[in-house]
């Protein structure tokens, strides 16, 4: 048997309408401009190759969206979402910083997501019955 | 001495198996052993028997971190006890500084700027989602 060590455990938080789910509270910060921030509910997804949030967090940060590279998303259902890509800071005060290229869409989600390039930076580990996540801020 | 090195030894303390007759060894005896090695316990009709280290290991793996929240425990909080109360802002985005709403709308960033203009430096943001759908699955995006 393979044992994995982690440095933190969280319980999954309880989403707007009151289920719980594997969520960090992340800050997103313009790296350029740090003061324009904003504090989100990201939904970690092992489905989703790249991290996907709305695209009016990236306005919000003075960033401009349409400047960005283009990505194209290709959900489960359902047209492609197009997304482009920016660098931004994701934090935590317990994670840490991780500055990143984080696809922002050009239509409205319903979930600001962080997929496997976020992934690929921690170690991360699931407890679905306990309702835990494990994560330690390093690949 | 660290923690690991603590359950190995905790492991490996003397635990005496009385395996023989009743009517053998009192107290004297017993205290004697815990002294004695291993060769002159052979002749006595006593038998040490020490856990194996692998227990101690497995105790030890099962000792988790404690829960960390990070940014917006409070907020998580209220979240978590007023699922209720949210209900009323389904559709809308939320910007909610410890158990406040300090603004909603459908717009998320006439809201943010609702709560910049009353001084919140860092909104904390959220959708709240339609209400009726309890029978809807998410999956993904």
């Amino acid at each position: 048997m393979e044992n994995v060590s982690y440095e933190y455990r969280f319980e999954y938080p309880r989403n707007p309408e009151g289920n719980p789910f594997p969520i960090l509270q992340l800050r997103v910060l313009n790296p350029s401009d740090p003061e324009k921030g904003l504090d989100i509910d990201a939904y970690l997804d092992s489905g989703a190759e790249y991290s996907l949030l709305n695209g009016w967090i990236a306005v919000l940060l003075g960033l401009d969206l349409f400047s960005g590279s283009e990505r194209k998303y290709g959900p489960i259902a359902g047209p492609i979402i197009t997304g482009r890509v920016h660098r931004v800071r994701l934090s935590h005060p317990i994670l840490g910083d991780f500055d990143m290229d984080i696809g922002f869409s050009t239509d409205g989600i319903n979930r600001d997501v962080l997929g496997r390039d976020f992934f690929n930076l921690i170690q991360i580990g699931f407890r679905e019955r306990q309702l835990t996540f494990y994560v330690s801020p390093r690949p | 001495m660290n923690g690991l090195q603590r359950a190995i030894e905790e492991a490996r303390s003397v635990r005496l198996q009385n395996v023989y007759p009743p009517s053998s060894v009192g107290s004297v005896g017993i205290i004697g052993l815990a002294g004695l090695t291993t060769s002159s316990i052979s002749g006595s009709g006593w038998e040490l028997r020490f856990p194996p280290v692998p227990q101690a290991i497995s105790r030890l793996s099962r000792e988790v971190p404690s829960a960390v929240v990070g940014y917006r425990d409070r907020e998580l909080e209220w979240r978590r006890t007023h699922v209720d109360a949210l209900k009323a802002f389904a559709n809308e985005w939320v910007v909610l500084e410890g158990e406040t709403i300090v603004a909603h709308g459908r717009n998320p960033g006439e809201v943010v700027a609702q709560a910049k203009a009353q001084g919140i430096r860092i909104p904390y943001i959220f959708y709240v989602g339609p209400s009726g759908r309890e029978n809807v699955v998410k999956m993904g995006l």
